[in-house]
C-alpha cells in the first residue's frame, strides 16, 4: 500500500473583488492522493479546479485569492502554514506545475536552456555546463529530438506540441513528487493531445511521482487518472476510483459529464448537454448548488446542502444516490 | 540586417533634407532679417550699405536659391558662418554640444532609472495607493508646461531656500566637478519630472499586459522570488514595447531641453538655437537644427535596431 502523499482537508478559498466582500470560489475541499497515482480534478470552467490546485502549490492569484480554512498536508507537513519563503523552497522542488497554453507558458526573450538553467539554479547548485547537460537529457526523455540544439532555440522556434514537452522536462528537473497538470493539452491538437498525456503517464510511472491531472475533458480522466474528483461550483460532488466514477456515476452532474463525451461505439444524432450555467460566485444557492440544473431536483434539495453518501472510497454529494432516499409525496 | 540597416539610412536621410527645408522656407517667412536685428532699426546704416550687406549675405537671392546654395555647402561639408558671431557655425556648435549632451544625458538617465521601477511597481498592484500615487505624479510631470516649473522651481529652490543656483553651468572661477553637478540638478530634474510622467505610464501599460502572461506563472511556479519574476521576466520582456514608445520620447525631451537651457542660462545648443532664431542667424539655426535631427533619428535608428536585441522574434529583412 504506498504512502499519502499530499492530504487536503476542508480547503477554502476565498477571492477579493475589490470593495465588495470576499466570495468564496473553493468551498470545503477534501482529497487525497497516494504516491505514484494520478488524480483527476473535472469540472466545468469556474467551478475551482485550477484555485484548488494553486492552492496546493502556493500560486493563487497575487493579492485576490488567498486560503481561508482547512490544511494542506504534503508529505506530512501543512503547506498553509508555510511563509512565501519556505513554499519557494517547495515549488519546483517538491511540487511542480505546467499550464494549459504552452504558447505563452514560456518566456518568448529567453532561450529554452536559459529558462531550464535558472530552474534549475533555484534549487540547486550547478555549474553551466552541469545545467546544460541536465537539460539536454531531460529534453531527450521526454522525446525532443535534437535537445542540445534545442536549448539553443527560442520558445517561437518550437511547435505547442514540443513546447509543451519543454514544460513538462523543465517542471520535472528537480525531480518532484506531485506534478500539478492544469488543463496540459486543451490548448494542443488531438494527435498531440494524447502523445502528452502518455508522456506524463510515462513519467509518472518512471520518476514515482504523483500527478494532479486538471481537466474538463472526461475522456481525459477516464485513460489517465486512478481517482477522480468531480467538483462543481467549488464543491466536490462526487469522488471515487476512476473505475468507480465511470461504472457506477451516482451525482447527475457525473452522470452527465459521462453522456457528454463522444462515442464511437454508439449512434447518437445529439451529443447530451447540460442546460444552464453554473451560478455566479457569491450567489450560492443555500441548498445542493446543482439544483437548478438538475432534472431529479426534489424540494429538500433547494433547502438544504446535500449530505455526503459513501460507498467505501467512493463519496457523492446527492440525496438522490441514497437509495434509501424517499422524496416527499 | 544590412540591407534594413540600408533603408533606414536612406529614409533618415530623406527626412532630413525635407525638415530642413521645411525650417528653412519658414525661417524666410519670419518678420525680419539678421540685418535689421544686428542693425538695431537700420538709422545707421544708409540705404547703399544696407543693400550691400543684404547682397553679402545672399539675402537678396530667392529662397529656393538660397536653401540650394545651403544644401550645396553642407554637402561638401560646409556649414557657413554664423551672422552673428561671423565664425563657423560649427565651431560655434561644438562649443556648445558637450554642456547639452550632459544635460539631456543626465535627464535620459534618471528618467530610466526612475521611471522603469515606479512604473513597475504602478503595474504591479493597479488600483493601489503606490499606483495611483505615480499617476498623479506622472500626469503632473507630463501636463505642467515647462517654463512654469523652471520658474517656480527656481523660485523655492534657489531664492526660497537657497539650495541650487538658478543660473550657469559653474560658479565664477569654479571649474569644480562638484559645483557643475551643483548646477546641473535642478535643469535635469525638471527635464526629468517632465519626461517621466510618459515613461511610468508606457512601463505601467506595458508591465500591465505582461504581467497578465502564463510564463509569469511558470517563473513563479519555478520558485523564484518575486523580484525576480517582476524584473527578470515581466520587465524584461515588457521592455521593447517600451522602447518604442521612448523614440517618441526623444525629440520631447530634446525640445524641452532648449527651453530650459533658456531659462538656467545653461550653455548648450538648445539656447543656443533659442538666441539663434531671435538674431534670425540663418546659418546658425539651420547648423543647429542639422545637429538635433541628426540625434533624433540616430536614436530612433538605434533603438529599432535594440528592439531586435531585445525581443529575439524580431527579425530585420
Amino acid at each position: 500500500m504506498p504512502e499519502t502523499l499530499l492530504e487536503v482537508r476542508n480547503l477554502t478559498v476565498n477571492l477579493k473583488l475589490g470593495n465588495r466582500q470576499d466570495v468564496t470560489a473553493v468551498d470545503g475541499v477534501s482529497f487525497s492522493l497516494k504516491r505514484g497515482e494520478t488524480l483527476g480534478i473535472v469540472g466545468e470552467s469556474g467551478c475551482g479546479k485550477t484555485l484548488t490546485a494553486s492552492a496546493v502549490i502556493g500560486l493563487l492569484p497575487p493579492y485576490t485569492g488567498y486560503i481561508a480554512g482547512g490544511e494542506i498536508l504534503f508529505e506530512g507537513e501543512d503547506l498553509t502554514k508555510k511563509t512565501a519563503r519556505q513554499m519557494r523552497a517547495v515549488r519546483g522542488a517538491k511540487i511542480s506545475m505546467i499550464f494549459q497554453d504552452p504558447m505563452s507558458s514560456l518566456n518568448p526573450v529567453y532561450r529554452i536552456g536559459t529558462q531550464m538553467r535558472e530552474a534549475l539554479r533555484v534549487h540547486r547548485d550547478v555549474t553551466a555546463k552541469e545545467a546544460r547537460e541536465i537539460s539536454a537529457e531531460m529534453l531527450r526523455k521526454v522525446g525532443i529530438p535534437l535537445p542540445e540544439t534545442r536549448l539553443r532555440e527560442y520558445p517561437h522556434q518550437l511547435s505547442g506540441g514540443q513546447r509543451q514537452r519543454v514544460m513538462i522536462a523543465m517542471s520535472l528537473l528537480s525531480n518532484p513528487s506531485l506534478l500539478i497538470a492544469d488543463e496540459p493539452t486543451s490548448s494542443l491538437d488531438v494527435t498531440i493531445q494524447a502523445q502528452i498525456l502518455d508522456l506524463i503517464r510515462a513519467l509518472r510511472d518512471e520518476m514515482g511521482m504523483s500527478v494532479m491531472l486538471i481537466t474538463h475533458d472526461m475522456g481525459v480522466v477516464a485513460g489517465n487518472a486512478d481517482k477522480v474528483m468531480v467538483m462543481y461550483a467549488g464543491k466536490v460532488v462526487e469522488y471515487g476510483t476512476v473505475e468507480e466514477i465511470f461504472t457506477n456515476p451516482l451525482h447527475p452532474y457525473t452522470q452527465r459529464l459521462i453522456g457528454s463525451i463522444p462515442r464511437l461505439d454508439m449512434d447518437v444524432e445529439y451529443l447530451s448537454t447540460i442546460e444552464g450555467m453554473v451560478p455566479p460566485l457569491g450567489q450560492m444557492p443555500k441548498g445542493c448548488r446543482f439544483c437548478a440544473r438538475c432534472p431529479l431536483h426534489t424540494g429538500a434539495c433547494q433547502e438544504q446542502p446535500p449530505p455526503p453518501f459513501r460507498i467505501g472510497e467512493h463519496v457523492t454529494f446527492c440525496r438522490r444516490a441514497n437509495p434509501d432516499f424517499r422524496p416527499p409525496p | 540586417m544590412a540591407r534594413y540597416l540600408y533603408e533606414r539610412i536612406l529614409s533618415a536621410l530623406l527626412t532630413m533634407f525635407f525638415v530642413t527645408a521645411i525650417i528653412y522656407l519658414i525661417l524666410s517667412l519670419i518678420q525680419g532679417s539678421a540685418l535689421t536685428v544686428m542693425g538695431g532699426s537700420g538709422s545707421e546704416m544708409s540705404a547703399a550699405e544696407y543693400e550691400a550687406a543684404r547682397r553679402a549675405l545672399g539675402l537678396d537671392l530667392p529662397v529656393w536659391l538660397r536653401y540650394a546654395h545651403w544644401l550645396r555647402d553642407v554637402l561638401r561639408g560646409d556649414l557657413g558662418s554664423s551672422y552673428r558671431y561671423g565664425v563657423p557655425v560649427g565651431e560655434v556648435i561644438a562649443q556648445r554640444f558637450g554642456s547639452s549632451a550632459l544635460l539631456v544625458g543626465t535627464a535620459i538617465l534618471f528618467t530610466l532609472l526612475l521611471g522603469l521601477p515606479v512604473g513597475v511597481m504602478a503595474a504591479y498592484k493597479p488600483g493601489s495607493v503606490w499606483d495611483r500615487l505615480s499617476s498623479f505624479f506622472a500626469l503632473a510631470g507630463f501636463s505642467a508646461p515647462r517654463f512654469i516649473t523652471c520658474i517656480a522651481c527656481i523660485y523655492v529652490f534657489s531664492f526660497k531656500l537657497r539650495l541650487a543656483p538658478p543660473m550657469g553651468m559653474h560658479n565664477a572661477g569654479n571649474a569644480s566637478l562638484l559645483d557643475l553637478i551643483h548646477h546641473l540638478i535642478m535643469p535635469s530634474a525638471i527635464i526629468t519630472f517632465g519626461a517621466m510622467g510618459y515613461m511610468i505610464k508606457q512601463t505601467r501599460g506595458a508591465c500591465l499586459e505582461v504581467f497578465q502572461e502564463d510564463y509569469l506563472k511558470t517563473a513563479r511556479a519555478k520558485g523564484l522570488s518575486e523580484v525576480e519574476v517582476i524584473f527578470k521576466h515581466g520587465l524584461r520582456t515588457a521592455l521593447a514595447p517600451i522602447l518604442t514608445q521612448m523614440m517618441v520620447q526623444v525629440p520631447e525631451i530634446v525640445g524641452s531641453a532648449a527651453i530650459v537651457e533658456k531659462i538656467f542660462g545653461w550653455p548648450g545648443i538648445g539656447s543656443l538655437m533659442l538666441d539663434a532664431i531671435r538674431n534670425r542667424d540663418t546659418p546658425l539655426i539651420m547648423g543647429v537644427t542639422l545637429v538635433i535631427a541628426s540625434v533624433v533619428l540616430v536614436a530612433n535608428i538605434l533603438l529599432d535596431l535594440a528592439y531586435g536585441l531585445l525581443d529575439p522574434r524580431v527579425r530585420y529583412r
